[in-house]
């Protein structure tokens, strides 16, 4: 059975590469050119003001025939008020970096990591690499494991982790940092059967905790091994697979759980509270990666995507607790076509339970987000800058990096169009970008580097690996604030 | 950060003139239909172009993901109302009857499966990319990108029932 499973896989595999490679020799770029693509994008900066006089006209209209039309679509939720602009205490304007060096690469200890095929665990104070390295003996990948590796992010330095052994289901384990520890599902998993042409369900999973504070390695309770699992999703309490049950067709027909609690060091397992066809849909394209947090709870979010005819679409947000096994919440929003166009897959999220929807995407450039709270399932629109507008040319959106680099200060923050917005507080705030490290500055275009934490970068190849830490100064003297007025006149360009 | 690429016309250009075809054959395996392929690359383009100086990371990735994200709306309109005879209107010179028909019934219906799936699908067996290439493409890690790959097979298998063997 389990060689006649991975025969199928293997012939659905090669099938699709001849049918892919069929299929794309027929298409030609006749009428696909650089001009035009240029002439295109010029073309567009000049409708702009025919654009604003068009939407004009169009609101104007819209408000007369709206309500005629409102009855066919879906109800959205209804517009929030916006949130609280009040402040206790004044803040001080923020004017951007202080000094001309503000930040700065120093070369760090090499990395040992000759994995070609890792997974990364961050933890409270460093990460941890399990991964090992991919070849192909006899027409399958293969996998040669590797020892797990630390970094101490306070002093950059590696250290070799001893490997329990036990068979993992590839190189690169589910893995979950909590607190300095390190969580590892190994075993033989779904993700085998397709790349090793193993059986899909054996029960053969196992978890194994590191402990850094002993050095030692401990095996836990094992979970049910099942088909059609998902990722592990690192929460506050503990950390959660979901799978989902399909039918014949591959049509989702239920979504199921496991979830580990720290406290206890057990597994609970069972059918997600919410099997409404928004979240089996998302659990089935493992929309809920990111975890969220709403009010101090960390939380599962569920995103389904609905596409509208002929345009716009809608959005359905739903927020799972897997301690309790609780629907927490489920909102939907109907979207424009442009929110749309621009918000598949860029979503962001921020403390107390912020969700920006529509905040970038390149080839389509909005100003128009829709910002939802959680807490209450309330939205409102929010205007965003014009990446083309006077504000990016004073100071281009490169924040995302910021983030990460600054996660208890700009905690709450959420980055749209590469600036910085805080629901809470209503602020704006740009942050210039640090310059390239060394090893990105001597890459050719398609090399990588990798980025190892957002201080650490180190240059991807044979080990070990030349890496550089980036030290920059305190955000609030290198970050600059602008306001909403200021996007206003920004967008009007 | 990412390595920043130059910004001059003379390398969008040079970028386009050695990507096109690339990129006009990815647009159409996910989209199915060629003109809608077209002006999803020509968009991807057109947006690229004014930020070609600020552009950061690989080009190549940044397109795909803007025809992936522009993308979504029409093929999801199309996909059903692709004729099944337009599948495959050409067969592989010299390949088996059978297994050519093997090919046409599995991208057939691969046309149905969820669009991420489908993306993953095209960059896994027709472009040849990493999990970690494909995670960068559709915005998620290289662990989510695998197991999407792997539910998608596992979706064909069951869609194939026994027709692939």
């Amino acid at each position: 059975m389990a060689e006649d499973d991975a025969r199928r896989l293997a012939g659905i595999e090669e099938a699709l590469r001849r049918y892919y490679a069929v299929e794309a020799a027929t298409v030609e770029t006749d009428g696909l050119t650089v001009r035009r693509a240029m002439a295109t994008a010029r073309r567009r900066r000049r409708t702009v003001w025919a654009g604003i006089a068009a939407a004009l006209v169009l609101v104007v209209v819209g408000v007369a025939v709206a309500p005629r039309l409102l009855p066919d679509r879906p109800v959205p939720a209804t517009p929030g008020p916006a949130p609280s602009s009040a402040s206790a205490t004044p803040t001080p304007t923020l004017t951007g970096p202080a000094r001309e060096n503000w930040f700065a690469w120093r070369q760090a200890p090499d990395a040992p990591i000759d994995a070609s095929d890792y997974r990364r665990a961050a933890a409270a104070h460093g990460v941890y690499f399990v991964g090992g390295e991919v070849s192909e003996v006899t027409g399958k990948e293969q996998c040669r494991l590797l020892p797990v590796r630390y970094v101490d992010l306070a002093s950059d330095q590696w250290s070799e982790l001893p490997i329990p052994e036990v068979p993992r289901g590839w190189c690169a384990a589910d893995a979950v940092g909590h607190q300095d520890d390190l969580y590892l599902l190994v075993g033989k998993d779904v993700e085998d059967a397709v790349l090793a042409g193993a059986e899909v369900d054996l029960p053969t999973l196992q978890l194994w905790s590191y402990r850094a504070a002993s050095g030692a390695w401990e095996q836990l309770s094992s979970p049910a091994a099942k088909t059609g699992w998902g990722n592990v999703v690192g929460l506050a309490g503990g950390f959660v697979r979901i799978g989902v049950v399909s039918d014949d067709d591959g049509n989702p027909l239920s979504a199921e759980y496991s979830w580990f609690d720290y406290a206890t060091a057990t597994w609970h397992e069972g059918r997600v509270s919410d099997q409404s066809p928004a979240v089996l849909r998302a659990a089935d394209s493992f929309a809920y990666q990111d975890p969220i947090r709403v009010d101090g709870r960390s939380l599962v979010l569920f995103v389904d995507w609905t596409v509208g005819r002929p345009a716009g679409g809608a959005v359905t947000l739903t927020t799972w607790d897997p301690a309790t096994n609780q629907r927490v919440r489920q909102t939907s929003h109907e979207l424009s076509d442009e929110v749309m166009q621009n918000s598949q897959g860029n979503l962001e999220f921020a403390d107390p339970g912020f969700v920006l929807v529509g905040s970038d995407s390149p080839a389509n450039p909005s100003t128009k987000a829709m910002l939802v709270d959680l807490r209450d399932g309330t939205w409102s629109e929010l205007e965003v800058p014009d990446r083309d507008g006077p504000i990016s040319q004073r100071h281009p959106g490169a924040a995302a990096w910021a983030t990460a680099y600054f996660p208890d200060d700009l905690a709450g923050h959420l980055v749209a169009n590469g600036y910085l917005f805080n629901p809470v507080t209503q602020r704006w705030l740009w942050v210039p970008e640090p310059g390239a490290s060394p090893p990105d500055s001597e890459l050719e275009s398609g090399d990588a580097s990798v980025e190892i934490a957002p201080s650490l970068r180190c240059d991807w190849g044979h080990p070990p690996l030349p890496c550089w830490r980036l030290d920059v100064d305190p955000v609030e003297s290198i970050a600059g604030e602008f306001s909403a007025a200021e996007i206003a006149e920004n967008n009007r360009r | 950060m990412e390595v920043p690429v130059a910004g001059t016309d003379a390398d969008f250009e040079r970028f386009v003139a050695e990507n096109a075809v690339a990129l006009h054959r990815f647009a159409y395996l996910i989209a199915g239909d060629r003109e809608d392929a077209r002006d999803a690359v020509q968009d991807a383009l057109a947006g690229a172009y004014p930020r070609w100086s600020r552009m950061v990371g690989d080009p190549g990735a940044y397109l795909r993901r803007s025809i992936v994200n522009a993308h979504v709306s029409r093929w999801r309109r199309h996909r059903r109302e692709t004729p099944v005879a337009q599948v495959s209107e050409t067969v592989e010179p010299g390949a088996p009857a059978d297994r050519v028909l093997d090919a046409m019934v599995v991208g057939d219906l691969a046309r149905d499966l969820p669009y991420r799936q489908r993306v993953a699908l095209v960059l896994r067996y027709y472009e040849d990319r990493s999990f970690a290439e494909i995670g960068a493409v559709l915005g998620c890690s290289e662990g989510s990108a695998r197991s999407i790959v792997h539910r998608a097979l596992l979706d064909l298998r069951g869609r194939t029932g026994g027709r692939d063997g």
